[in-house]
């Protein structure tokens, strides 16, 4: 037994202690094969799961590195079933790779054993003909389906049959004033190794550049998909700022346009948008010969585009987010249609780097009023929440909290546009809903980020792909039940890097003893497992 | 060579004790009227060969001389040293066994393989004991787990439901669960168990299982290769019986393909070398829970339990603090001081603010709506509390099904039980506790019994004339043996008491509903129906 910093349990969590000397080379060299699930401030849990290991050896790691890797730092001896099922669990990944010759794709393996498993699978069959020296011929349109299956039975296959260069299309970085940090440049390098698969990065390190420079390296006509349609032009403005890309080689494929160009920004809505049953939008995405396609925000990417994307897999693919965690738990999707992960780095690096904000959490606790607290008893279950979250009493509180970060760019976001209505008229700030229109919204993040607006009261049409650069205080009046995913959005937008070192601050105000106190609590141990600092105050402290 | 006469007589000569293992072992009939029938039983040579399956070669050898020894004596395989005809010429059919297989050269890795399990089981063995002591595990009328509580322990431990029945038996093996009206619970020596250090726990729980084990089972708990290979005449269903224990073994880490070092006296020592050594520290984290790197001092972890769940077990545990977990501590006597002095003294970084702030808030909660048991009147609970809190839970729509009243300020009742009742508040929120009748808290009940000798088998008892007086039986338990009786079609005797007037009665059961019992009165010969409540005493229920 050493004294290292990781602790290897048997149902393959593995446990670092945060301030031990070793922590950080333990958590760079774990970082490479185990997924961290939850980052508290002292003990961080990593799982080692059958995809980070499949990550792991598509980046070239062997078994025998990964266990290297935890003898060398696990206090206690590694359990000898984590060790024999790591050394199984890698050692299936590459065993079939899927190949090109004259003819067309190929299945190729050297154990005639696992072979017959696949030729055996019902699922997978359809998608095999027949058999070839060294293996058996994929049929041409099944190049993706066959890799999801594949993943499913446990047999990953090396997908090494290449790519279509697409149209050749110039772009280059015009990094004027600014440049590429050193992890932009090193998950480029990763993914332009590769050609396929996703780079995880937080909230506020920079994606869009990531997808900017994957563009510029790959030289080809690009297909770029995201979540809306304010994202869409954010994608747009970031690309004519940083790159050589002229207003003419952009286009806009959405509800409200439909251009295709060399490079063409589409939406997730518009692909899924169906017209007598049928999907009415598919011709962006055989509208040129694209080279490359970025997928924006991977996880959130729906269910059908998944099924288009199987058809994707000869073009290059680059997916991009904050997280590979998916609520549906579509992971395994991700990796075999995507790619597997080619980079990540944790936020807390980051921070450390000063390219993002650090934050503080702070939950303020509000209790209801004797004749509030009667409604909220005898009202039926599905209205409790809307009672508790939209408490008048939260927006003498939220004005306090305006005051106390005076002269700070605040964001004030909830869920019911009743209670927004209210807040916006007491703070006396604009008011951002789905109904506000595409341009008057624009205006008015323009005015925040240019700091004519101070205060903005927003719902959730902001929580995605918005960028608003100069917010430092959020204070969040009422969620959708707690998402991980929306906090996460949530406390994205407060991460930019802020001038003079300043901390962000994330409110959350909730009803005391209520169905609102039990979402709070969901969401304080999401905050505090990934670092966050978090502090419960009552409102009385305010 | 010995005569049934001879056999009936050396039976009658057996104490209580060996005749009921006889009787067990042989699967003597339960209707068996006489020593004489006994011995009839025991010579025909259909039970004779299933007795001989248990029997090693080295003893059919024996056998098939026509010598005995006082174990096969009290296996009624013979008298006074000689073995009956029957049994010395089937012991002298059976087939000579293959060469048993060379013990497995030495593996390195062995030992800290079988330690590794022996480390899992124990803890797992552990948690069953204390789950047994809050809720009891309920078994079915032949003995073996109810299906709805192993699936409810697998689940609480993360385990798989085979792994519970292992343990299940080897918990009851080991004295630590005893039977108590057909469920099992944790003994009253378990408590002095679990205090003990996790090497002495490993090896009292070995040795008290082996010692439970006969010597078939014992040899195969540490036999090389095949478990049943030195039985030649083991059959399909001894066959299984050896492996089973063998796979206990094997989880107690005293076997591994044949006997480990673990199985030596001084296993425990070996064993201590390859565990984690205990901590007596912890991390307490701000999204509350708390991270034990190792296994935590026996006396510290019990105080940690009462106030927090164990979430994760492992070498490092990891527990966290809810509502309900405070609420369980507080019960049991905590209260805020204490909790905060326990964690500071186990935390290597202090106490965070918002786990200070859950202790505080819970403490200052807990308590402020009481329910009690009423003790007459169709009313059954009576809930108290602040005037306004009760006027909340008198219109709380969630509490309609209980149907409270008022019954002035600040008191409701309601028909509903007390355990009703408390569940639905707390699963509303509300922090209610039991109280007796002078307002005192009552701490939850814990389950547990004395481990005691089973009783002797009905046939004992009636061959011995002995039996049981049902004053402190359950009338529920007493009419579920009844009709046990029934089912097997065995006959008891019954004292009842009528009329003030004291009568013996043979009795076959034949059936019981809606507390009567109709039996045939085996002396008269005609059907009678009487209360079970009149039942006094009774000899020879299964």
């Amino acid at each position: 037994m050493t004294d290292g910093p990781l602790i290897v349990q048997s149902d393959r969590t593995v446990l670092l202690e945060v301030a031990h000397p070793a922590a950080a080379d333990a958590r760079h060299e774990l970082a490479v094969f185990a997924e961290l699930e939850r980052a508290p401030e002292h003990i961080h849990t990593y799982r080692i799961t059958r995809l980070g290991l499949w990550n792991a050896r598509a980046a070239g790691h062997s078994a025998d590195e990964m266990l290297g890797t935890l003898e060398r730092h696990a206090r206690f001896p590694v359990p000898s079933s984590v060790a024999l099922d790591m050394r199984e669990t890698v050692g299936r990944y590459g065993r079939l790779t899927i190949d090109r010759d004259d003819e067309g794709l190929r299945l190729v393996g050297d154990d005639r054993a696992v072979l017959a498993e696949v030729r055996r699978s019902r699922r997978i069959a359809p998608l095999l003909a027949e058999d070839v020296p060294g293996g058996i011929r994929v049929v041409d349109w099944a190049r993706g389906q066959l890799k999801q299956e594949l993943v499913r039975i446990g047999w990953p296959a090396e997908d090494l049959a290449g790519f279509t260069p697409g149209t050749p299309f110039d772009i280059d970085l015009v990094e004027d004033g600014w440049v590429m940090r050193p992890y932009q440049l090193d998950a480029v390098r990763h993914f332009v190794d590769a050609g396929s698969g996703v780079v995880v990065l937080p909230c506020g390190a920079g994606k869009t550049l990531v997808g900017a420079a994957a563009m510029a390296a790959t030289d080809t006509t690009t297909l770029i998909l995201v979540t809306n349609t304010v994202s869409a032009r954010q994608w747009r403005s970031e690309l004519l700022a940083r790159t050589s890309l002229t207003e003419d080689d952009i286009g806009e494929y959405s509800g409200q346009s439909k251009e295709i160009r060399p490079v063409t920004i589409a939406t997730y809505q518009i692909l899924t948008a169906k017209r007598g049953g049928e999907l009415a939008h598919l011709r962006v995405l055989d509208a040129l010969d694209w080279g490359l396609v970025v997928y924006d925000e991977v996880h959130l990417l729906p269910a059908p585009v998944f099924k288009l994307t199987a058809d994707l897999q000869a073009r290059r693919r680059l997916g991009l987010t904050a997280t590979l965690v998916r609520e549906d738990g579509r992971e395994s999707d991700v990796f075999s249609l995507i790619g597997p992960k080619r980079f990540d780095v944790p936020w807390k690096e980051i921070e450390q780097q000063g390219f993002i904000a650090p934050a503080a959490c702070f939950e303020v606790r509000i209790d209801l009023t004797e004749d509030e607290r009667l409604e909220y008893a005898a009202s039926a279950d599905r209205e409790r929440y809307r009672i508790a979250a939209s408490s008048p009493a939260k927006v003498t509180i939220a004005q306090r909290i305006l005051r106390r970060h005076a002269g700070e760019q605040t964001l004030v976001i909830g869920q019911y546009l009743d209670q927004l209505d209210v807040l916006a008229e007491a703070l006396d700030a604009p008011l951002v809903t789905g109904q506000t229109t595409v341009e008057e919204r624009e205006r008015l993040f323009q005015g925040f980020r240019e700091g004519t607006i101070g205060t903005l009261v927003v719902s959730k049409v902001a929580n995605f792909s918005v960028d608003l650069p100069d917010a430092s205080v959020a204070i969040q009046v009422s969620g959708s039940f707690g998402s991980r995913q929306e906090e996460a959005q949530r406390l994205g937008r407060l991460l930019r890097p802020k001038s003079g070192g300043r901390s962000a601050s994330f409110y959350t105000l909730v009803a005391r003893d209520t169905i609102d106190q039990d979402f709070a609590l969901g969401r304080q141990r999401f905050l505090a497992e990934q670092g966050y600092s978090y502090e419960i105050l009552d409102a009385a402290d305010l | 060579m010995p005569s049934t006469v001879d056999l009936a007589s050396a039976l009658q000569a057996l104490s209580d004790d060996a005749l009921d293992r006889l009787v067990r072992r042989r699967q003597v009939p339960q209707h068996a009227a006489s020593y004489f029938d006994v011995a009839e039983h025991l010579l025909r040579a259909e039970s004779i060969a299933t007795a001989l399956e248990t029997l090693d070669v080295d003893e059919l050898a024996l056998v098939a001389s026509g010598a005995t020894t006082q174990r096969l004596d009290d296996l009624g395989l013979g008298v006074a040293g000689t073995a009956f005809d029957e049994a010395r010429r089937q012991a002298a059919a059976a087939p000579t066994p293959a060469d048993e297989p060379a013990p497995a050269d030495d593996d390195p890795d062995a030992e800290s393989r079988a330690a590794e399990r022996a480390f899992a089981t124990v803890l797992l063995v552990g948690e069953i004991v204390r789950a047994a002591a809050v809720q009891p595990v309920g078994l079915l009328a032949r003995g073996a787990v109810a299906m709805t509580d192993a699936r409810r322990l697998a689940e609480a431990f993360a385990t798989d439901v085979e792994s519970v029945l292992h343990a299940v038996a080897i918990a009851r093996g080991a004295g630590l669960l005893v039977l108590r009206d057909a469920t099992l619970v944790a003994s009253t020596t378990a408590d002095a168990w679990l205090a003990a250090p996790l090497a002495e726990r490993w090896s009292a729980a070995r040795d008290a299982w082996l010692d439970g084990l006969d010597r078939a089972e014992r040899a195969a708990a540490t036999a090389s290769g095949v478990p049943h290979a030195r039985h030649p005449l083991a059959g399909t269903s001894v066959r299984e019986r050896l492996e089973v224990v063998a796979t206990r073994a094997t989880l107690l880490g005293i076997r591994d393909g044949g006997a480990t070092t673990l199985a030596a006296p001084d296993g425990a020592s070996v064993l201590a070398r390859h565990v984690p050594a205990e901590v007596d520290r912890a991390y307490v984290q701000p999204d509350l829970s708390i991270v034990v790197p190792g296994p935590l001092v026996p006396a510290l972890e019990q105080r940690l339990r009462g106030v927090a769940d164990l979430e994760q077990r492992g070498t490092a545990s990891t527990y966290r603090m809810t509502h309900a977990s405070l609420s369980r501590g507080l019960a049991a006597g905590e209260d805020e001081a204490s909790i905060l002095a326990l964690l500071e003294s186990l935390s290597l970084t202090g106490v965070p603010q918002p786990v200070a702030y859950l202790v505080r808030d819970a403490a200052s909660r807990f308590g402020s709506v009481r329910v009690l048991e009423l003790a007459e009147g169709p009313e059954r609970t009576a809930v108290r509390g602040d005037a306004a809190v009760v006027a909340e839970l008198a219109v709380d729509h969630g509490l309609a099904a209980l149907r409270m009243r008022q019954e002035g300020p600040g008191r409701l009742i309601s028909r509903a039980e007390p355990a009703a009742v408390l569940g639905a508040l707390r699963a509303r929120r509300y922090p209610a506790a039991l109280e007796d009748a002078d307002g005192r808290l009552l701490a939850p009940v814990r389950h547990v019994a004395e481990p005691l000798a089973p009783a002797p088998t009905p046939l004992v008892q009636r061959l011995r004339g002995s039996g049981f007086d049902v004053g402190g039986e359950e009338r529920a338990w007493l009419e579920r043996r009844l009709q046990v009786a029934a089912r097997e079609r065995v006959s008891v005797q019954v004292r009842i008491e009528m009329g003030g007037e004291e009568r013996e009665l043979a009795l076959l059961p034949l059936g019981v509903a809606n507390g009567r019992l109709r039996a045939r009165d085996l002396t008269s010969d005609v059907e009678r129906t009487l209360p079970v409540t009149a039942i006094t005493h009774l000899t020879g229920v299964p």
